[in-house]
């Protein structure tokens, strides 16, 4: 155990924050691999430049978190010694594969990214210090992301035809995914309860649909529709099968291939520690 | 703002009260994307200010750009 560990918490309330923030950083980790592949190929330069740019942020994101995970709870989550197989890894589904498109890059960006950006606001304050520390500087970078988002999002909207037709069509895939992520209602009563997040993750799914919603013609094309006073799935998740410790419904995982260039497999021999 | 791609100029002030320098350009289809971009592109400096301006709305005001027929100082 590290001296300078953060104590006060108690062990029930460690066991669910840990697969929390593993979630937090296996998706950051996998997300910035998709911004890094999107520098050469978007429509535009300054996307790609933007998106590289994402790409760093989410990668220094994820190490923070690391850090944390590993001071914290002497867990080892560094991306070139991972042997994890993909089925262990607490990312979420719609980062499985390659993007096939920028309507994938953009559904990411305004939904994945913008879902982590609302579960790291949860720990604004937060009792556990480590990460209360850190999440004002992250938040703030992540400003920049929604702003990317939200642009694009509105952009394509207006553009019509088949760039929106396949915007929508990613952002519904996104919606779906990233729901699961946030879990079933209630899952995370005690850390809500002890103060070590300010917010329950339903409430921060709503918030996420409601914002997504708000940038959309028609939220229904997406998937969601207005019930009372929030937006939700037309088609509601169905938690049997939810697995708390990857926070997914999906039984697979990233691309082997994708996990090989994270761990730079084919470069093993070059390593220097 | 109309969507379609425009030029954007990049002006930025490294510390209150410095002058303002122009540091460079960028396309975006709207004001609200060349914001982002040009933070994302022009990140050199911690600076104090950065402002997105559409070249469309800059007109000069050098004597030599007044020409007959011209009633906004644009070539």
């Amino acid at each position: 155990m590290s001296a300078d560990r953060e104590e006060g918490l108690e062990t029930s309330h460690r066991d669910a924050l840990r697969p929390a923030i593993v979630a937090l950083s296996d998706t950051k980790l996998l997300l910035g691999y998709h911004y890094g592949e999107w520098t050469f190929g978007p429509p535009a330069i300054e996307a790609g430049i933007a998106a590289c740019s994402m790409a760093q942020e989410e990668f220094g994101h994820a190490r923070l978190l690391n850090g944390i995970l590993k001071r914290e709870f002497d867990l080892e989550v560094d991306p070139l010694n991972d042997t994890r197989a993909p089925a262990e890894f607490a990312s979420i589904a719609f980062l499985d594969r390659p993007f096939a498109s920028w309507a994938d890059v953009v559904a990411a960006n305004a939904v994945v990214d913008y879902a982590l950006a609302l579960a790291l606001s949860a720990f604004d304050g937060s009792r556990f210090q480590p990460l209360a520390k850190v999440v004002a500087k992250m938040l703030m970078e992540e400003r920049f992301h929604f702003a990317h988002a939200e642009g694009w999002v509105r952009l394509m909207e207006d553009r019509g035809g088949a760039p929106r037709e396949a915007t929508r069509t990613s952002i519904a895939r996104a919606l779906e995914d990233t729901a699961a992520f946030f879990g079933p209602p209630g899952h995370d009563a005690p850390l809500v309860e002890a103060g070590v997040k300010s917010s329950s993750d339903a409430a921060l799914r709503d918030r996420l649909f409601a914002r997504i919603a708000r940038l959309l013609e028609d939220p229904a094309t997406v998937g969601l529709r207005r019930t009372d006073d929030t937006w939700q799935l037309a088609d509601p998740v169905v938690w049997e099968g939810w697995d708390p410790a990857r926070r997914r419904l999906d039984p697979g995982g990233p691309g082997q291939a994708i996990l090989d260039e994270l761990r730079g497999t084919k470069n093993v021999a070059f390593k220097t520690a | 703002m109309a969507r379609g791609e425009q030029v954007f100029e990049v002006f930025c002030r490294i510390a209150p009260g410095d002058p303002m320098s122009h540091i460079g350009t960028l396309n975006a289809p709207d004001i609200e994307l060349a914001r982002v971009y040009a933070w994302k592109i022009y990140d050199e400096e911690d600076w104090a200010e950065m402002w997105v301006v559409p070249r469309a709305a800059i007109a000069s005001a050098h004597p030599d750009r007044f020409s007959p027929g011209s009633e906004d100082g644009r070539p």
